[in-house]
């Protein structure tokens, strides 16, 4: 295996030099909740936890150095498939060998055959494709060089961004006086005719809030502009009324931040457009975190406004029969222009570990800290059979939380059901009933007629979007 | 909160903000008077964030009906077939997401007709997936699958559920029920096992049809068209739809036992003849002539384009049988004789035999393209397609080794190992239709074969064989 792996052929693999040191950056064990090999080591695999929400996949063929890495990089390869056969040079006790899980078997399915994809390997390869100065050496020299900071340096430091952090909070607060305005301007306008002015009048207001370093806000603004065209026309009125008037009460909670709950303080923050680092959610103790099996509910992929991906992961977990189960949201951002991006899970998978979840006064969305090597089959939960129950769940919800966009809602004992022509609703036997996003019918068709289904939906108040079902003839999944 | 603001007071706030709060002063309602006198900021900001996060806990009216499920939901999932089992359902995905756009059709249609054939039916699930790619092929369309497409359509019209729905097979009872292309596939099926039923069945129902209906049920009388047709088909004379009369006079023309028929078979037979003279010896011996020394010479005429007009007209449904009988010959020397580059007799012969569902002629008419066709510039992959389309059972072991050991088939293996841009490391069919016609049990070889070339060039094509094999083992 080394024989043909060795660290003369990852530096001729690796595309620069800033690609070795960024791999050698990677190779602390906190990066890797999975390290794993074929038992001939004929294959490498592992997930690599990125700043996003869901690890990114890496296989590596030793062989013939074929790899595959599922992160957005343009680089070939990239930092983390770099990572990967380095530590396998210089940690191969790390890699547990094991059985190779779908996601790697699809892959060698799928691959050039050894002979037309094997990289020039050869040390005499060609010269035009040898990469300049690409050395490990210099990448372990140069962290050694950055290593420990000194004390001086570091408090300028922090006094840069406390600095820093002090304007942000300035220039929030000044975007906020503009989006009142702004407000106040429609609703003298009549939010009649909102839907007519909305795209450009919300894209002038958005590119000054994200100048005003709220972008949080902005893409909230643009995203209301595109969402008045989703519902149907007698529906945009209320929708636009109760859309300003979130954003009314974001902004009277930002600024009066210091009297919230610290929770919904750490909202209303995240809602304006500050980011909670991945490493500062795992490292915070008060976080709420479970540990259970999952199963890969859906997974949605969105383009925002502003340009990026928005890759939903839903996960729903195994709770014992007759409670609610518990959903976590794992949201990962790419930008459009880096090309095609899914989920790394596919929907219907199941998965046991670790999520931590960002605080909030109704908490969903999270992170995946830990995962284990893949799960058997975990078993659909069977919430309560009430529906009721789920939207009084929601509602408290959103008294906790007053700008909640959406709140997973899980009953058992439901039907899919048309009203009138076109009108898919999520029905329960006692006359409650959920209209679902219309946008689905097509895909929801297949549900009408099966029943009782047990189902999770994504419910905003006005649609529910229907993530997953449990039926008699197996699982649907949104994907 | 939700019981400080009344349905009164919210509906007033809607309305002026609705209509512009320049054109109709803010009125705060009385139970806000305190809190907006309170908040250092615009009353109005103050009165919607209220009001609207009133509005957020009214729940949404729906008025239900006893039963809300339309008949088609409720016959989609009584279809009596088993489900598709889960392994190969998941290669059927995979194949569907991923088989080039351009074959995309045909191929599901070929993979679904493999999953009805083994007494399965698609996922329900994978409707929505799979119904654009099959709707057109009546073989593929069973109870569940018409009940889905029932389902769509009162989606897009509001009219209630198809009757069709109501019945769990077609039959001479119900036929008329049916869409259209059901009808004509059901006339044909029919008129292979008992023409005369099948003409009487026609005759029943011909006058109460509309005129397009009419014309697509009367041209599937081409199926064993016999002299017995001719009374029905003269007394066409009088219709008045044109594109029925059109119909029935190229029918009348092509019933056999008149004597026009047996004068144009006589000519067509004239084409193909044994030739002993020292011409055709000296053409045998460089290998140029067929073992059984068959030539065929097509009329001659001023240009390809009148030739092949000519021939068209000449050979109109005739079978290969039936000129290999008129001119006293075997069927294969009839086929072997026909240059593989000659398109119109080949066609016409092709045309019949997929008529009269004689499959052991469409594969001797492919085997004879492929295997004397210049390999260079012949594609494949149109010709698979309509011998895949078309068969309903795989190739015999035989015929599909001498498949993978044709000319044509060996040298499109060799261009797409030989490819170096997207275009040409694309699958035109030939791979994927190859492993929709061979045997499961020649698969796994024939998997091997595809080793050597880019995945992204086979990838349908192994689809389909680890779907067919799947399938196969469950």
């Amino acid at each position: 295996m080394t024989e043909t792996l060795t660290k003369e052929k990852i530096e001729q693999l690796a595309p620069d030099q800033a690609s070795l040191g960024a791999a050698l950056k990677l190779m602390k064990p906190a990066s890797w909740p999975m390290l794993s090999r074929a038992t001939d080591a004929s294959l490498l695999w592992g997930e690599c936890q990125g700043s996003g929400a869901t690890p990114y996949r890496v296989i590596v063929s030793p062989d013939d150095l074929g790899y595959k890495c599922t992160c957005p990089s343009r680089k070939f390869p990239c930092k983390h498939v770099l990572a990967v056969m380095w530590m396998h040079c210089d940690q191969p006790e790390r890699f547990e060998p094991g059985a190779s899980p779908d996601w790697v078997r699809d892959w060698l399915s799928r691959r050039r055959p050894k002979a037309s994809t094997a990289p020039q390997t050869s040390g005499e390869g060609d010269a035009a494709t040898q990469k300049p100065g690409a050395s490990m050496s210099a990448a372990l020299q140069e962290a050694v060089e950055t290593g420990p900071a000194d004390p001086k340096a570091m408090a300028r430091a922090d006094a840069q961004r406390q600095r820093l952090k002090e304007e942000r909070e300035a220039s929030v607060l000044a975007g906020l006086d503009e989006l009142e305005r702004w407000i106040v301007d429609q609703l003298n306008l009549g939010l009649a005719g909102f839907a007519q002015r909305a795209a450009q009048s919300a894209k002038t207001l958005a590119t000054r809030l994200v100048d005003a370093k709220a972008p949080g806000l902005a893409n909230r603004l643009e995203m209301l502009s595109a969402d008045v065209f989703r519902v149907p026309e007698q529906m945009r009125g209320d929708l636009v009324f109760e859309q300003l008037a979130a954003l009314a009460l974001i902004c009277s909670a930002y600024r009066n931040q210091d009297r919230l709950p610290p929770a919904l303080k750490a909202d209303v923050r995240r809602t304006a457009g500050w980011v909670v680092k991945r490493e500062e959610l795992l490292a915070d103790a008060e976080a709420l975190r479970v540990s259970s099996d999952w199963i890969v509910a859906a997974t949605l992929s969105e383009v925002q406004p502003d340009k990026l991906r928005r890759i939903e992961t839903w996960l729903l977990n195994a709770a014992p029969t007759g409670t609610v189960p518990r959903v976590a949201l794992l949201i990962d951002f790419v930008p459009v222009s880096s090309g095609p991006a899914s989920s790394p899970f596919s929907a219907g998978e199941a998965l046991s570990g670790e999520v931590v979840f960002y605080p909030s006064a109704a908490p969903l969305r999270a992170q995946l800290a830990t995962r284990a090597q893949a799960s058997p089959a975990v078993a659909w939960p069977m919430p309560p059979d009430n529906l009721e129950d789920a939207l009084v769940a929601y509602e408290a919800a959103l008294a906790r939380k007053p700008w909640l966009e959406r709140w997973p809602l899980a009953a058992c004992g439901l039907t899919v059901e048309r009203i009138g022509a076109h009108q898919l609703v999520l029905a329960a036997e006692h006359g409650l009933a959920l209209p679902l996003d219309r946008a689905q019918s097509q895909d929801l068709r297949p549900l009408l007629g099966i029943g009782p289904i047990s189902a999770l939906v994504a419910w905003d108040g006005r649609f529910g979007r229907l993530l997953a079902a449990d039926t008699a003839i197996g699982r649907w999944h949104e994907r | 909160m939700r019981s400080d603001i009344s349905s009164h007071d919210l509906a007033r706030v809607k309305q002026g903000m609705f209509l512009g709060l320049a054109r109709q002063p803010l009125a705060v309602p009385d139970p806000l008077q305190a809190l907006v006198s309170a908040a250092p900021r615009e009353p109005s900001l103050t009165v919607l964030a209220l009001a609207g996060q009133r509005q957020r806990f009214q729940r949404p009216a729906i008025e239900r009906r006893a039963d809300n499920t339309p008949e088609a939901a409720r016959r989609l999932h009584q279809d009596p077939r088993p489900l598709l089992p889960e392994a190969a359902r998941r290669i059927l995905s995979r194949l569907a997401n991923g088989v080039e756009k351009a074959l995309a059709d045909t191929v599901v249609c070929a993979a679904v007709r493999r999953v009805v054939r083994a007494g399965f039916r698609p996922h329900p699930f994978d409707l929505p997936r799979l119904i654009g790619h099959i709707r057109n092929d009546a073989r593929c369309l069973g109870l569940a699958e018409r009940a889905y497409l029932a389902l769509a359509e009162t989606d897009v019209t509001g009219k209630p559920d198809a009757p069709s729905l109501l019945h769990a097979e077609i039959t001479a009872q119900n036929w008329t029920e049916f869409p259209k292309a059901h009808r004509v596939a059901f006339l044909r099926a029919r008129r292979r096992e008992d023409r005369a039923a099948a003409l009487a069945l026609l005759q029943s129902v011909f006058k109460s049809e509309p005129a397009a209906v009419r014309a697509d049920l009367l041209a599937a009388l081409d199926v064993g068209l016999g002299a017995d047709d001719l009374p029905f088909l003269e007394g066409l004379a009088a219709e008045r739809a044109e594109s029925v009369r059109g119909i029935a006079s190229r029918l009348t023309a092509s019933v056999p036992g008149t004597s026009a028929y047996a004068v144009r078979l006589a000519e067509a037979a004239r084409c193909f003849a044994r030739n002993d003279s020292s011409v055709s010896t000296l053409l045998k011996r460089a290998g140029l002539t067929n073992p059984a020394n068959v030539v065929f010479t097509p009329p001659k005429r001023a240009n390809l384009m009148e030739q092949r007009a000519a021939l068209a007209i000449l050979f109109e449904r005739f079978s290969v049988t039936e000129i290999a009988a008129a001119a006293s010959l075997a069927v294969s020397d009839v086929i072997g004789a026909l240059p593989a580059d000659e398109e119109t007799v080949l066609t016409t012969f092709s045309n019949r035999a997929v008529l009269d569902g004689d499959e052991e002629t469409m594969v001797q008419l492919v085997m004879h393209r492929l295997s004397h066709s210049d390999g260079v510039r012949f594609s494949v992959g149109p010709v698979m397609a309509w011998l895949g389309e078309n068969l309903t059972q795989p190739l015999s072991p035989e015929s599909s080794n001498a498949l993978l050991r044709s000319v044509a088939w060996q040298a499109t293996l060799q261009r797409f190992k030989e490819a170096t841009t997207p275009a040409a490391m694309r699958d035109d069919g030939t791979l994927v239709w190859t492993a929709a016609v061979l045997p499961a049990e020649l698969l796994a070889s024939f998997q091997e074969l595809l080793a050597p070339l880019l995945a992204t060039t086979t990838r349908s094509a192994r689809d389909f064989a680890e779907f067919v094999r799947t399938l196969e083992t469950t």
